[in-house]
């Protein structure tokens, strides 16, 4: 409970206003258009409740409940793209070991081990899945078999528990908590993520990489970046350690990175022929479809705000 | 005291672990009747499939009684206990005139305003292939042309835990219902359409069956 700080606190309850506010909006442009069709864009509002219901539920409860929302969210993004990808029946105990992986590397973020969080997936990851695949016997597709699994748990795993790593980053007692920074990350890619989509609707014209995803824009991209590095510019100095040039610059990381994540996620659904990768989520799809822009953003922003907030003085 | 640790079991087990540890994504749920008699009709991959049914068939779940072979649900003490009281099946002797222990059995459950849950294809086979459909539900259907049978779809529960494996591996559970299907006059034409209702929601799983082995 004390855990969250005075200006999380404040973060929190103006992402709670922002919210109020946005459905309100929804609310009345429905009512005053009875004739168009809201369902998406309410299913979405109704997402992005429980989104922010469980993030700050978990941020008031403390480290162990937010590690423990992170590692769930690990667990359901490694289950629905083992659920998407082709999977053959023998590589059943192959899938076992990545799971087991999921609580083994929030157990290191829950103790701050950096080092061993670091290794688990690129080291003693990749060993225990090729010893276990090399185990089944069966050398048709061995590479691609092994290259998919592999990949996703690193973009599942890997990638969102450097989100939780954020919460132990700090040393407890500062003005600068964990949970400030776990909200700085998830603020900056989602608001990135709304921003880039409400820029790109609104003045989008010239497309980025159509065969990708058709809806990604130049003015969406730029404009997006613009409004996150401002974003990021006004809340780093008060919720992380950096300064606001270094938060601005983290801004533009969380744009790109997440630009780039978002496409990731898009390529993998153009290659297997599919729009959502679930529905757990209605109005954005699966859970992937909401940590896309995680993927490659979470470890980037976590290494600079480590980098240059907390190595400085060492 | 079964009554109350089957709800016990139901909600603080059953329910979590399949929506949470699973996840199933659910079409048609508007399908499912509130109350009994009905008969569900279900393709059969793996001992999850029926865990399934209940944690997602709403309120009817207390009247769902599966049919189930008695040599091998009753093959133990401690088989037999749980079935009986837990699983609630509807034994079925196979050696002796199993089509008739099949009618009477499911008559029973029926007239008491109970769910009859079949699993056409008879046994779970291989994973996520669908088998040819007996016949027994068509009969059961002429019988009773005013109760409404229920097909259900479910795929990814025989990748989860297929026939023969005793560690389940999670995977998104994907279930159609679908709408009732009517009593028309003719067994085969029946079947036929169970088995289309299959077919269809087979093709609309988001993931390519093909490359399973």
């Amino acid at each position: 409970m004390f855990e969250l700080g005075l200006r999380a606190g404040i973060v929190m309850a103006g992402v709670w206003g922002f919210l109020v506010a946005a459905t309100w909006i929804v609310n009345r442009k429905k009512t005053a258009d009875p004739e168009r069709d809201f369902t998406e864009l309410s299913q979405r509002m109704t997402s992005w409740w429980v989104i922010i219901g469980l993030l700050s539920v978990g941020l008031i409860l403390g480290k162990m409940a937010t590690i423990v929302l992170f590692a769930f969210v690990s667990y359901l993004a490694l289950k629905e793209y083992l659920t998407i990808i082709p999977t053959q029946m023998q590589d059943r105990i192959v899938l076992f070991w990545a799971y087991i992986l999921i609580p083994l590397q929030y157990v290191f973020v829950y103790h701050g081990d950096f080092e061993m969080f670091l290794v688990l997936i690129p080291v003693y990851g990749l060993a225990v899945i090729a010893m276990s695949m090399i185990i089944t016997g069966v050398t048709d597709g061995y590479i691609s078999r092994i290259g998919t699994i592999y990949w996703g748990l690193m973009m599942t795993v890997f990638s969102i528990s450097h989100l939780a790593y954020l919460y132990v980053l700090p040393e407890p007692g500062g003005p600068v908590t964990g949970a400030g920074l776990v909200l700085y990350a998830v603020l900056l890619t989602q608001f990135n993520d709304v921003s880039q989509y409400i820029w790109g609707k609104s003045f989008g014209r010239r497309k980025i990489i159509p065969s990708v995803s058709p809806g990604k824009t130049w003015a969406g991209f730029l404009g997006g970046m613009g409004t996150t590095v401002v974003l990021a510019g006004l809340l780093g100095p008060w919720l992380t350690p950096l300064s606001m040039p270094l938060a601005a610059l983290s801004g533009l990381l969380v744009s790109v990175a997440g630009f780039f994540g978002d496409l990731n996620m898009s390529c993998v659904k153009r290659d297997l022929c599919i729009k959502d990768t679930g529905a757990m989520l209605p109005g954005h799809g699966g859970i992937l479809d909401r940590v896309d822009s995680l993927t490659l953003a979470a470890p980037l922003l976590c290494h600079f705000i480590r980098f240059f907030g907390y190595l400085g003085d060492r | 005291m079964h009554g109350f640790l089957r709800k016990v079991l139901y909600y603080a087990m059953l329910k979590p672990v399949i929506f949470l540890g699973f996840g199933v994504w659910v079409r048609g749920r508007e399908n499912f009747p509130a109350d009994g008699p009905a008969i569900f009709c279900v393709n059969h991959n793996s001992h999850l499939d029926l865990m399934v049914l209940l944690a997602i068939c709403g309120p009817v779940h207390r009247k769902v009684r599966p049919v189930a072979a008695a040599d091998y649900f009753y093959a133990n003490p401690f088989l037999r206990f749980i079935s009986n009281h837990y699983l609630r099946i509807i034994p079925i002797d196979r050696t002796r005139n199993p089509l008739q222990a099949f009618l009477d059995g499911c008559s029973r459950e029926l007239d008491a305003g109970n769910v009859v849950l079949i699993f056409p294809e008879g046994t779970r086979g291989e994973p996520e292939q669908i088998q040819e459909l007996k016949g027994g539900t068509a009969c059961l259907a002429q019988g009773y042309p005013d109760i409404p049978v229920v097909p259900v779809f479910l795929y990814g529960t025989g990748r989860t835990l297929p026939r023969g494996a005793w560690l389940p591996v999670p995977f998104r559970i994907d279930a159609f219902v679908g709408k009732p299907i009517e009593w028309k006059g003719n067994r085969e034409g029946f079947m036929a359409e169970i088995m289309e209702f299959f077919e269809k929601s087979g093709q609309q799983v988001t993931r390519p069956i093909a490359t399973l082995k």
